[in-house]
């Protein structure tokens, strides 16, 4: 893949092809089922019950998957709207939902018991398990303060926002729980939108009534909140040195971007900038400090050098080298750009129009986004939530109300080609009755331990769609849960590479990325013909190693750090 | 003292306290003349636009086909004239779209007509009916560069094939060989689609052609650093920030090529510098410039209000204003009369009392009941002498605002000066008790009103 990163003569660089690229005309077989009646998921997001064109009511829609009971299966959370004007808030309106996976596969709507009915004006959610109780936890990030929700580990939680320290009030969106100082606690990233004044006016180009770009509003900075053991959380944005940047944070990434064992933080702007902070190290036990190092790296603009409209975000090795590559969704005629990482201190190069990912997507406004093997053959394909945010023309056939029938579109399915190139399957997910949506958040996990990685898109205005992935199967897999014991909970931010033979595959375990939403914590690996590994390295997060001996594919094994060796399931 | 010294002294003091007020500088004379008399008609007719199209519009024949037949005369099949829905947009931007529509139906055969109602559409940013237009356009006058040309950029910025979008530049480039802005966006979109090499040789053509062109040394350089060649990319963009320093864009860039050359203090500095930037060097495109300017949406009338504003150009400014207020943006109206205000203050105090006059008027009616306004109105009739005219606006400045100690001493002056000095001395008296301070109170000493009297 170094091909795809640089290239001095005047050819076109190829890159390898471990697997020839799917013609997009492999969209006969249906490679996602959606799901949602049959699985009993109900949930119908209503980002306003006016037409009133509000910022918040377009970029809501977060969704997760999280095994809150610890029963093993992926439950699901979705955020929902309300009156965006907080005095016009209906009393027992829409509230965030909690949906309980049952033994026989079908999903069973908890909130009223569980506590989670969050009614403040939804826009994402982040789960971890802050206090290491072992059960994870819920960040509910709202257009309003947001909420700490502790797992109480019988089916409820508590909202101790206040308690804890963690309230954050304005327009947050999405957020992510990583461990920044080593100190076995997970901290929260908030990024933050715009200091958002319901009463302005926007129009759109055309002239005609729309819903205000960040432009409008004052920019805002993220706030990082540091954990205290488990039991509160202190605001320490400035002594870090992410509270002099204002932009327009809507995605947020943690991964490890130099390399150094201290998880650093990528955060998607929108019409901003968008940050790179590296982690500076604990230079005192208990601080933790950062520095953007976006624009020498080369991932604050395109390669045109114009600050884009980022959405969603991912890290992660789309071209098979290594490294983390970075993956922005955008709005339309923008397109999305992939940011490939060329290692070490060379940065990043935009590969959008060689990896095919841009130019397709010009058309579309990207939101949410995954990145996973769909039919397992060992490379990484990517799954692109859409849906405008402008007003424009109604779309035919569409049966929302106004302005909500001008913004749908379809989602994007891209199958990458072993290299780093994809091809667009068209409408993956399209089936007779979902047609086009307002796509927002994006959840990934499997839901039906079948080994592959299944969906949960958030729409606005509509139901929430739990996508079955039914791709056709290429290879064999292997899932891995990445587990801390001392800490009782998973190892978010740890580093697994798969070793067969000369072939080496990584995958970082992490919950928070994308765009408002929250995944599942197993790491997930198509190994294409390979049958077993040879053995599994585990970097965990505080930057120590250990190896555990190979295993047969096609099943899920545990990593228990400190263990040596797998266990089944 | 003698009559004459005393009304020397008076018309002295009078001019003293008669300070125009708030400060604020105005666009230069000559150029207010020049825009005073157009931004009048502008007022009239947009105004009397505003009442024929504020309404519902008249639909120009939807879904007309144009005649098949293109400028040779030869027939070809009819086309449909795109028809965008534009129940929800504003105003002015319908009236555009109406007019550029009826006047190319209107026309039929001339791609000239076509064309730009194409433009209008690219404007607004229709892309999928811009895209068509241009289409027919083009079909018509296939010679004719702008449409291909435009056509191109349109399909460009809609993610179209990448093999269209390649071959439509190519066309445009066919028609237009020295052209270099064309070389520009060709080699932009080649950077796009992945297509490096082909778009450093479009770069390295437009260079050719002029070798002054900040955005093609820029582009040769951001397609040097995705080719990993540093040193050209440092060449090129060094370059450009040569001819351009102030370009944000050129500085990113540079932070980049620094970065691959493993020379991180500059680096480090071009980063630094890049964060202190805002403005980004544009390409001097004739084409597409032309399609910019004919944007009436609240947007891009907010930027011509704003830079209007900023250079002086008040005829860009009203124009921007007026059709802002038509789109329904009531701010619009006050910033124009508060630039209004500015300028006839500046006018005045440059001693152009004619144009002044002719600026409070019109600032009056863009902002009516300003005693701002009526004050500085009536200090410059004073000034020249209109005594009349001049207390009639110190009343209605009072009327609007009857604590100001300003207007009722300019009143008293103007009463003064009429000869009725007990109502003068009403408002002098009436001014000090506002303000103890105010000039008024010595106005009244040399009148020989004791406290006494002023009770």
């Amino acid at each position: 893949m170094a091909a795809l990163g640089v290239a001095c003569t005047d050819s076109q660089p190829t890159g390898s092809s471990r697997h020839p690229a799917e013609p997009a005309a492999a969209a006969a077989t249906q490679w996602f089922t959606d799901i949602s009646d049959e699985a009993g998921l109900d949930f119908v997001h209503q980002a306003s019950p006016g037409d009133e064109l509000h910022l918040p009511a377009i970029s809501a829609g977060g969704a997760a998957f999280l095994d809150y009971d610890n029963d093993g299966d992926l439950d699901i959370y979705l955020t929902n709207g309300n009156h965006v004007l907080p005095e016009a808030r209906i009393e027992d309106g829409p509230s965030n939902r909690l949906y309980r996976r049952g033994d026989d596969g079908r999903y069973s709507d908890v909130t009223a018991e569980s506590g989670l009915g969050d009614s403040g004006y939804g826009m994402g959610v982040a789960t971890g398990d802050f206090d290491n109780d072992g059960w994870i936890d819920v960040f509910v990030t709202n257009y309003g303060p947001d909420r700490l929700y502790r797992n109480q580990g019988d089916g409820s939680f508590a909202d101790i926002t206040a308690a804890a320290g963690a309230g954050v009030d304005g327009m947050s969106a999405s957020a992510a729980f990583c461990d920044f100082d080593h100190d076995g606690f997970l901290d929260l990233y908030i990024t933050r939108y715009v200091d958002y004044r319901p009463n302005k006016p926007c129009t759109g180009k055309d002239g005609a009534p729309d819903f205000c770009g960040p432009k409008s509003f004052r920019p805002v900075h993220d706030v990082l909140l540091r954990n205290e053991s488990g039991k509160t959380f202190s605001d320490v944005s400035e002594a870090a040195g992410i509270s002099t940047t204002l932009a327009a944070g809507l995605g947020v990434v943690c991964l490890d971007a130099d390399g150094d064992g201290w998880q650093d933080v990528y955060v998607a702007n929108d019409a901003y900038p968008n940050q790179l902070w590296i982690n500076q190290g604990s230079a005192a036990p208990g601080t933790i400090s950062f520095r953007d190092d976006s624009l020498v790296l080369g991932v604050a603009y395109n390669l045109h050098g114009q600050a884009q409209a980022g959405m969603g975000v991912i890290a992660d090795d789309l071209d098979g080298n290594g490294t983390y590559d970075l993956f922005l969704t955008h709005l339309m005629n923008e397109a999305n750009t992939f940011y490939g990482n060329l290692g070490g201190a060379a940065g990043y190069q935009d590969l959008s129009g060689l990896s095919g990912l841009g130019p397709t997507s010009m058309p579309f406004t990207g939101f949410g986004v995954a990145a996973f093997d769909a039919e397992l053959d060992g490379d990484l394909d990517l799954f692109i939530a859409n849906g405008k945010v402008n007003v424009t023309q109604a779309v035919p056939g569409s049966d929302y109300p106004p302005p909500w029938n001008t913004l749908p579109e379809p989602n994007l399915f891209y199958l990458n080609d072993g290299s780093g190139r994809f091809n667009r399957l068209d409408e993956p997910v399209r089936t007779p009755v979902t047609g086009h949506q307002i796509s927002r958040g994006v959840a990934s996990g499997d839901i039906d331990g079948d080994g592959d990685v299944d969906l949960l898109v958030a729409n606005l205005q509509d139901r929430a769609r739990l996508y079955r992935n039914d791709a056709p199967r290429r290879g064999h897999w292997l899932a891995v849960r990445a587990f801390d014991p001392k800490l009782r909970r998973d190892a978010l931010g740890a580093r697994v590479t798969l070793v067969m033979g000369e072939q080496r595959t990584a995958r970082t375990v992490a919950t928070s990325f994308g765009y408002l939403a929250s995944h599942s914590p197993w790491v997930h690996f198509g190994v294409g013909e390979a049958r077993s590994i040879d053995r599994i390295e585990v970097r965990w997060p505080d930057g120590s190693d250990e190896v555990f001996p190979g295993t047969q594919a096609d099943r899920t094994i545990t990593l228990l750090r400190g263990s040596g060796e797998p266990l089944d399931g | 003292m003698g009559r004459a010294s005393r009304r020397k002294r008076d018309r002295a003091q009078a001019a003293a306290a008669a300070e125009l007020k708030a400060p604020g500088n105005g666009p230069n004379r000559r150029r207010a003349l020049a825009i005073a008399a157009v931004v009048a008609s502008v007022l009239l007719l947009s105004f009397s636009s505003w009442l024929r199209y504020s309404g519902s519009v008249p639909h120009p024949n939807p879904g007309a086909e144009l005649p098949g037949r293109d400028s040779s005369g030869a027939k070809r099949p009819a086309a449909v004239l795109p028809d965008p829905d534009t129940s929800a947009m504003t105003a002015p931007v319908v009236r555009a779209i109406f007019q550029a529509r009826k006047a190319a139906l209107a026309r039929p055969g001339s791609a000239t007509a076509v064309g730009a109602f194409c433009q209008v559409l690219h404007a607004h940013w229709l892309y999928d009916e811009a895209s068509a237009c241009y289409g027919i356009a083009r079909e018509l006058d296939p010679k004719d560069f702008r449409w291909v040309y435009l056509l191109a950029g349109v399909e460009d910025i809609r993610g179209a094939d990448s093999e269209r979008i390649d071959q439509l530049f190519i066309d445009a480039i066919r028609l237009a060989p020295l052209f270099p802005p064309v070389y520009v966006r060709h080699a932009d979109a080649l950077l796009r689609l992945g297509r490096w090499p082909e778009a450093r040789n479009a770069y390295t053509k437009a260079i050719e052609l002029d070798p002054g062109l900040v955005l093609a040394h820029r582009g040769l350089g951001q397609a040097a650093i995705l080719m990993g060649d540093g040193p050209t990319a440092v060449e090129h963009l060094q370059y450009a920030a040569s001819l351009s320093p102030d370009d944000r864009i050129v500085h990113v860039a540079l932070a980049r090529a620094y970065t691959l050359t493993n020379r991180p203090d500059q680096a480090a500095d071009a980063a630094r510098k890049a964060q202190t930037l805002e403005s980004e060097a544009s390409l001097p495109d004739s084409i597409f410039f032309a399609v910019e300017s004919l944007a009436v949406n609240p947007v891009s009338l907010q930027g011509r209000l704003a830079r209007g504003l900023r250079e002086g150009d008040y005829n860009m400014a009203a124009e921007a204003a007026i059709l802002l207020e038509e789109s329904g943006e009531p701010t619009a109206r006050q910033q124009l009369a508060s630039a209004s205000k500015q300028r006839a203050r500046q006018l005045a105090m440059d001693g152009d009392y004619d144009d002044a006059l002719a600026e409070f008027e019109r600032a009056a009616r863009l902002a009516p009941g300003d005693p701002e306004i009526e004050h500085n109105w009536g200090t410059v009739l004073l000034r020249r002498g209109d005594l009349k005219e001049a207390g009639r606006h110190f009343e209605k400045a009072i009327e609007i605002n009857p604590d100001s100690a300003d207007s009722l001493y300019n009143l008293g002056v103007v009463l003064e000066g009429l000869g009725r000095t007990d109502e003068a001395i009403v408002r002098f008296t009436a001014a000090t008790a506002i303000n103890p301070q105010h000039v008024a109170a010595t106005r009244l000493a040399e009148l020989g009103v004791t406290s006494d009297r002023q009770k």
